[in-house]
């Protein structure tokens, strides 16, 4: 049952970046770099680093880690997204993001992970718990040379 | 053993029948409703002439203490007032002072005979905690002496030089041991003292005992236990042995006792003291024999011990007296695995130790059979306290419903 419902997750999110690219691709305007997200990919790094804390349906858990779910944050400025994974959250460890005193737990930084992973990460959580456009590994990446 | 005692509760302004989930106790035991939501409940005490009083972990309308009573002693607390300009976990009460801990002070409040709500501005008692999120909650206990016992939780979850950080080492020595990780006493009737210039470690080695009742100078505290061992450690650690480690440990503490975190956890399957990760552990390495106090119980991994209570009333069967009730809170670290806890144990004890296994007391809190989230529950046992009459009061924290469990049945 658990099995089944990744799958249709899964094909999904597939579909819908299928429809992404199609969209670009016939626009007749300026050429826009095509955002291509993996999603299987994306979800694996979010069970293995994010689930924990913030839940299997991504609705975190009251007073200790915020919900995904309809993010301001999630789906807001991809940018800053991109920061708070790479810096983390809270604590009394530089050069961690302040915590807004709402949620007592400290999110570690990600920085370790690679930008693809960060990214496909970031867009399996803007299409499954937000609804917001995908983050390419090149934007991470121009996130962690202006933080470096 | 368990049959369930379902009760309907009257006992809200009106006599209006409860609609919250009921809950199962065993044969004999009953459970009445006094409030359906006073707010974000955290802990509760009880007071001789039966005023409860709640702490709360934001203040609502106004007070962040709610204050019932029950004027007709018909069982139905139909006068609740918010009191004190303070919100936090720790609420305990001496004479005609409550006390009331906030997550980074203690402060206390003239409380006059006869009177609901406590009079005045708060005197500070201790300050000066670190300003650190994690398990900043303080819980606090006063002793016969005059002492007050303070658990202040360590902000970390396995003091790892890179804070939840799969792979980082646990620093050697933990330096969060310092001012954290234990339970420290301060004289109960002195204003302006500074955590911890002016107080005495009296336990260290635990994480974060959100659960302590302090009885003839020894504390009882359960402790809550590390988390994250498999994304932490994934090549030593699956999740499904996550979900499993370590125990909740409930320790019966005395001056100078050691509860063994950072560097240990608690395998409650080998019973026995383990080698953390963080410190050369790989699940399978035995900690250094006798350095650390041993669990007088190993309650089940990330059940979340928020209260407990020795009972020392005389309304429940012999088997009850002086057996320690605790109140668990909940998981939400056990995922992808379901979640578990959400209810109060009893544990029999005899000469002031446990004298046999745990058992579930009440329990139904959740509304659910399966819960995958905690924001699914629909209440989640947070405080307990002794009525005068030896009733058991249990709050939960989602709504701040009390509950009051009386003894009804056959004493043969």
């Amino acid at each position: 049952m658990k099995r089944a419902a990744i799958i249709l997750i899964v094909g999904c999110l597939a579909a819908c970046e299928k429809e992404t690219s199609k969209d670009a691709s016939t626009s007749t305007g300026p050429a826009v770099p095509v955002v291509r997200a993996d999603p299987v990919n994306g979800q694996a790094v979010y069970v293995q680093h994010c689930l924990l804390c913030h839940q299997q349906d991504g609705g975190g858990v009251p007073n200790m880690q915020p919900p995904l779910i309809e993010s301001k944050i999630a789906s807001g400025d991809a940018d800053h997204l991109i920061e708070l994974v790479l810096r983390g959250v809270g604590g009394q460890s530089p050069p961690a993001m302040p915590a807004s005193g709402e949620y007592a737990m400290v999110m570690p930084s990600a920085k370790t992970l690679s930008d693809k992973d960060i990214a496909d990460l970031l867009s399996y959580i803007r299409q499954t718990f937000v609804e917001a456009k995908p983050i390419g590994a090149e934007q991470v990446a121009a996130v962690r040379a202006k933080l470096e | 053993m368990l049959a369930t005692t379902m009760l309907l509760a009257l006992a809200t302004i009106g006599c209006q029948p409860a609609q919250e989930p009921g809950i199962t106790l065993p044969e004999g035991f009953t459970a009445t409703i006094v409030h359906e939501g006073v707010g974000p409940a955290r802990h509760m005490v009880v007071r001789d002439n039966g005023d409860i009083y709640v702490a709360l972990r934001q203040r609502t309308n106004g007070g962040g203490i709610a204050c019932l009573r029950d004027a007709d002693k018909n069982g139905s607390y139909e006068t609740i007032e918010y009191a004190g300009k303070v919100q936090g976990t720790g609420i305990a009460l001496d004479g005609e002072w409550l006390y009331f801990a906030e997550d980074f002070r203690v402060v206390r409040f003239e409380l006059p005979k006869d009177s609901l709500t406590p009079v005045g501005d708060p005197e500070l008692i201790v300050s000066n905690f670190a300003e650190e999120t994690q398990h900043a909650a303080k819980s606090i206990d006063i002793g016969a002496d005059g002492k007050l016992y303070i658990n202040c939780g360590a902000p970390a979850n396995a003091c790892q030089v890179q804070m939840r950080t799969p792979g980082s080492p646990g620093m050697d020595p933990c330096p969060i041991l310092d001012y954290a990780g234990g339970i420290w006493v301060y004289d109960a009737n002195k204003p302006n003292q500074q955590h911890t210039r002016d107080g005495t470690r009296f336990a260290t080695g635990l994480r974060n005992c959100v659960a302590i009742d302090e009885k003839d100078g020894a504390v009882y505290a359960v402790m809550h236990g590390r988390d994250q061992l498999d994304s932490l450690f994934p090549k030593l650690f699956s999740p499904q042995q996550n979900a499993d480690l370590p125990a909740e440990e409930m320790f019966r503490l005395t001056e100078g006792s050691d509860g063994g975190w950072p560097y240990t956890y608690y395998d409650p399957m080998r019973a026995e003291r383990m080698l953390a990760p963080e410190y050369g552990g790989d699940g399978n390495t035995p900690a250094e024999e006798g350095k650390y106090d041993e669990p007088i119980q190993a309650f089940p991994a990330h059940w979340a011990p928020n209260a407990v209570l020795i009972y020392e009333g005389e309304q429940f069967p012999e088997w009850y007296r002086g057996g320690a009730f605790v109140a668990f809170h909940g998981s939400w670290n056990r995922a992808p695995e379901l979640q578990a806890g959400y209810n109060v144990t009893f544990t029999p004890f005899k000469g002031g130790l446990p004298s046999g296994a745990y058992e579930l007391f009440a329990d139904g809190f959740a509304g659910k059979d399966q819960i995958r989230s905690p924001r699914e529950a629909a209440h989640r046992p947070m405080g307990l306290a002794q009525g005068p009459d030896g009733s058991l009061f249990i709050c939960d924290s989602v709504k701040g419903t009390i509950w009051r469990v009386t003894y009804s049945g056959d004493r043969d």
